[in-house]
């Protein structure tokens, strides 16, 4: 099926003599600390499905926002049809016929499919009441091509995720849309859900309607789409024709960099293991067998729901395990709370940390002694003096920028509030440190500070689990690297092996099994 | 102290210098809530004084304090919900039926006074214990278990008297609640220990401080070693004790135990813990604050008093109160976000 339909788009690219249903010209964007789009061009031609593809940070989810209004650009242009447009927020692009299906779709699951179509344009009588009849029937008419059996009259959330998916393309279809953004609509549906979806998207492109798919499955972005863009740091990559390239090819787009920062020495010796995991399953990961070694970084990465920041949490006792075993210095251990991995040296340093660390409306001193409350009290009362002193070392050795160490952490910058939640660890000495993308959010200063706070410690003998989905970051931390995808580790490399290649060939699943030894053989 | 050598950077948000003294002191006054709860406590004191000849006698202060000393304990026991995130709807009830389970142990049961507080005390246990529960474990938001509770205490308050007092409590009882040592009544005393005391425990306490993380962000407590669950449930417990120690000594106090007795506290306690600085969403606040907020609120109601507006109208300025009190909270934190 999409042999045709790839023909047809080589002509249109190749004579151009349509106007691009949209595109974006220029596009910069920019977040404190960093620049989310660097001059983007990005166009997208009539009956084209269109991956967007790019490492997490690369841009991609930026410029599909940008698109879709969710965004504002800083600079560059944006049209329509060939008009030049400003898209203020989502409801004007829906007005223009963008629509966009997130991942956390925006649907009612407690209204039924057919108002969940027609969430803002029932059909009315005089009086305007909703014929319900109608919208029934007309429900039922908009899914009949999707192939799938669908009740228009029963509650959306008794039927599952793909379902709803499609439910959500049928409404942006009853809107008029003309351009579709999907952003990894597979990530939640299975394998037969996907190839629906395709036939479906597929259907879509014969009508002429224009598909923005973001993914990073690159399977799926070689079996459906036309052409593929790669955004790499903000920047555009290239566009090229799917039937042109390969998947590696790809992979070498979106990774490809100079390493131009420096990092700490490394000090490479790896001594006892500290860490066992052996067999470990929970929610979204399964059968992970993982061993971190005093004095070493071990870096995890994976991509977006990976299930690396899931085991990182099985792992803290934040979320149960369901199977498998947790060894801490050769010993079997029980782990049912945060509390009991902090007795057994364990430290977490989350991945969201103004949800999951700080107490951000507290002071750097609340914040920081919260983990060792118990040794900096008496038996009942807790010992300001000591707090205060507690901290104000912890302010000095990790030079974190305060006015005094009563400022609410709140008013911190990220850089200074993620030193705070280094701080509230290190004051217990750990054995262990697991850090879900520490640098995630910072300038590029307090990067560097971090990275060395995160070597520091490897070399007084700590164990580092350092999770990150930045390439470059652990190109220069990693002692070795584990890479998961779908829940499982499927590849350990050491420090000489691990290329940013291959470590994205084995997160997008694109490596062969042979080219190196079994992960069980390697921990 | 050791000082450290890091020099402020320019990206920490500073307050500005360039302000006047005057302003400082203002701005002083209202960010520490205590002393801007003192400052308008003294403001409608001296109010009141100038406009009527009643309010500045000691007979009328020991008066308002008798008043509002059992709510001050309500008033403690509330605030270590309201600073852990959580909060408890059903403390009019459940110092009702407190009153009356001990007030039956002493005239039909024919109970020593310790055993019929300890039954009493016990109602506080139980209602505790299953608000904390249903919080905790079956993690139904705190409106909805304590709405229920609410319900249900009455219900139980109503239904086991058939809406009739129980009277005839023994003079020896009704000590606890009417007797006085050197002219202070007694339950003025009860009131001022345990509120020093729980102001201290919130204070300096270890376990009492955790509640202040939970509320300021549970799962960041969470991850910080704290057992969340826990913490929430031991403050349903202490504040169903505080509640039911407060309805048993009421009773004591009026020498019977009424079923429809402190129908509507829950909205003048909570009221008042606002106004004296916590936040519904947690986190905040002091024991010394939240009184303040109560002695505020039952200034009002001696102005409606000496004012002679009737006692029907005070649930209006109550609830006028509770939500401009909060609207002026969320309007701050919204300035200060921005």
């Amino acid at each position: 099926m999409p042999q045709p339909a790839l023909a047809r788009i080589g002509g249109i690219a190749l004579s151009m003599n349509e106007t691009p249903l949209i595109e974006a010209r220029a596009i910069t964007k920019s977040f404190p600390g960093t620049l989310a789009l660097d001059k983007v061009d990005f166009q997208l031609m009539p009956g084209e499905i269109h991956a967007l593809v790019g490492e997490n940070g690369a841009g991609k989810s930026t410029l599909m926002l940008v698109m879709a209004g969710v965004y504002q650009p800083d600079s560059g242009e944006l049209l329509v049809s060939g008009q030049p447009v400003k898209i203020r927020d989502p409801q004007e692009a829906q007005v223009l016929g963008i629509s966009t299906v997130f991942q956390d779709l925006a649907l009612a699951p407690m209204m039924s499919v057919a108002e969940n179509v027609f969430t803002n344009s029932q059909p009315v009588n005089k009086v305007g009441f909703v014929r319900f009849h109608d919208m029934y029937k007309a429900t039922a008419e908009a899914l009949k091509d999707f192939d799938v059996k669908i009740n228009p009259q029963t509650p959306l959330y008794l039927y599952n995720v793909a379902v709803q998916q499609i439910v959500e393309i049928a409404r942006a279809i009853q809107r008029n849309a003309k351009i579709l953004i999907f952003d990894e609509p597979t990530s939640a549906i299975g394998e037969r859900e996907t190839e629906r979806l395709f036939n479906c998207l597929q259907q879509l492109r014969e009508q002429g309607l224009g598909i923005i798919y973001v993914s990073h499955k690159l399977d799926e972005v070689f079996a459906i789409s036309d052409r593929v863009t790669v955004l790499k740091d903000g920047k555009l990559v290239g566009t090229v024709k799917t039937s042109e390239t390969n998947k590696d090819a790809i992979v070498h787009m979106m990774v490809g960099r100079e390493l131009n920062r420096l990092y700490p020495q490394r000090d490479g010796g790896r001594r006892e293991p500290v860490l066992e995991v052996k067999n470990l399953s929970g929610h979204r990961y399964s059968d992970v067998h993982l061993t971190v070694h005093s004095g070493e970084i071990l870096c995890l990465f994976g991509l977006t729901g990976s299930g690396r920041t899931e085991l990182a949490q099985g792992i803290f006792g934040n979320e149960p395990i369901s199977g498998g075993e947790i060894l801490v210095e050769n010993k079997p251990v029980q782990i049912r709370h945060p509390s009991d991995a902090m007795e057994l040296g364990m430290a977490y340093i989350p991945e969201d940390r103004k949800r999951d660390g700080l107490f951000l409306e507290k002071t750097l001193r609340e914040n920081i002694v919260v983990t060792c409350l118990r040794a900096l009290s008496g038996l009942v009362f807790i010992n300001p003096a000591r707090q205060e002193a507690k901290a104000r070392e912890s302010i000095t050795t990790l030079q974190i920028r305060a006015s005094s160490i009563e400022q609410r952490v709140t008013s911190l910058s990220g850089g200074n509030q993620q030193k705070v939640m280094f701080a509230k660890w290190l004051a217990r000495n750990p054995k262990l440190l697991i850090a879900d993308e520490p640098t995630r959010g910072i300038d590029v200063g307090a990067k560097a500070e971090v990275h060395t706070l995160l070597r520091q410690l490897a070399n007084q003998g700590a164990a580092v689990l350092l999770i990150s989905s930045e390439l470059p970051e652990i190109m220069g931390m990693n002692d070795r690297t584990a890479v998961m995808r779908e829940g499982r580790v499927v590849g350990i490399l050491d420090h000489i092996e691990a290329t940013q290649e291959r470590i994205a060939a084995f997160a997008l699943g694109t490596y062969e099994d042979e080219k190196l030894p079994r992960v069980e053989d390697r921990l | 102290m050791n000082n450290p050598s890091i020099p402020a950077s320019t990206e920490v948000v500073m307050p500005e210098t360039s302000r006047s003294p005057v302003k400082e002191l203002l701005s002083s006054i209202l960010r520490v809530r205590e002393i801007f709860m003192i400052v308008l406590i003294l403001v409608m004191g001296i109010a009141m004084s100038i406009f009527s000849p009643y309010f500045l006698n000691t007979a009328n202060f020991i008066a308002i304090m008798r008043g509002f000393s059992m709510e001050a304990l309500v008033v403690v026991g509330m605030s270590t919900l309201l600073i852990a995130g959580a909060f408890d709807l059903s403390v009019g009830s459940v110092m009702a039926l407190s009153g009356i389970i001990a007030a039956w142990l002493l005239t039909e049961g024919n109970m020593s006074f310790p055993l019929a507080m300890l039954g009493g005390l016990g109602v506080g246990l139980l209602t505790g214990t299953i608000n904390g529960l249903i919080v905790t474990r079956i993690k139904v938001n705190p409106l909805i278990a304590t709405l229920g509770m609410m319900s249900v205490a009455r219900g139980i308050a109503l239904g086991f008297t058939e809406g009739k007092p129980v009277i005839n409590i023994p003079k020896g009882f009704a000590f606890l609640g009417q007797g006085s040592v050197f002219g202070v009544p007694l339950i003025i005393i009860y009131m001022l220990v345990i509120v020093v005391i729980a102001d201290i425990l919130l204070r300096r306490g270890r376990s009492f401080r955790q509640l202040y993380y939970v509320g300021s962000s549970s799962n960041s407590a969470r991850l910080s070693g704290i057992h969340v669950d826990r913490v929430v449930f031991l403050a349903y417990i202490a504040s169903g004790l505080l509640t039911a120690l407060a309805g048993v000594i009421s009773m004591a106090r009026l020498t019977s135990g009424v079923p429809t007795a402190f129908a509507g506290v829950e909205l003048r306690i909570i009221a008042a813990c606002v106004i004296g600085g916590m936040s519904l969403s947690g986190g905040e606040g002091t024991i010394v604050g939240a009184i303040l907020g109560l002695v505020f609120m039952a200034l009002v109601t001696n102005a409606l008093t000496l004012f002679g507006v009737s006692i029907y109208w005070e649930g209006v300025v109550t609830g006028t109160i509770l939500t401009l009190a909060v609207s002026f909270d969320m309007l701050s934190r919204r300035r200060l976000k921005a």
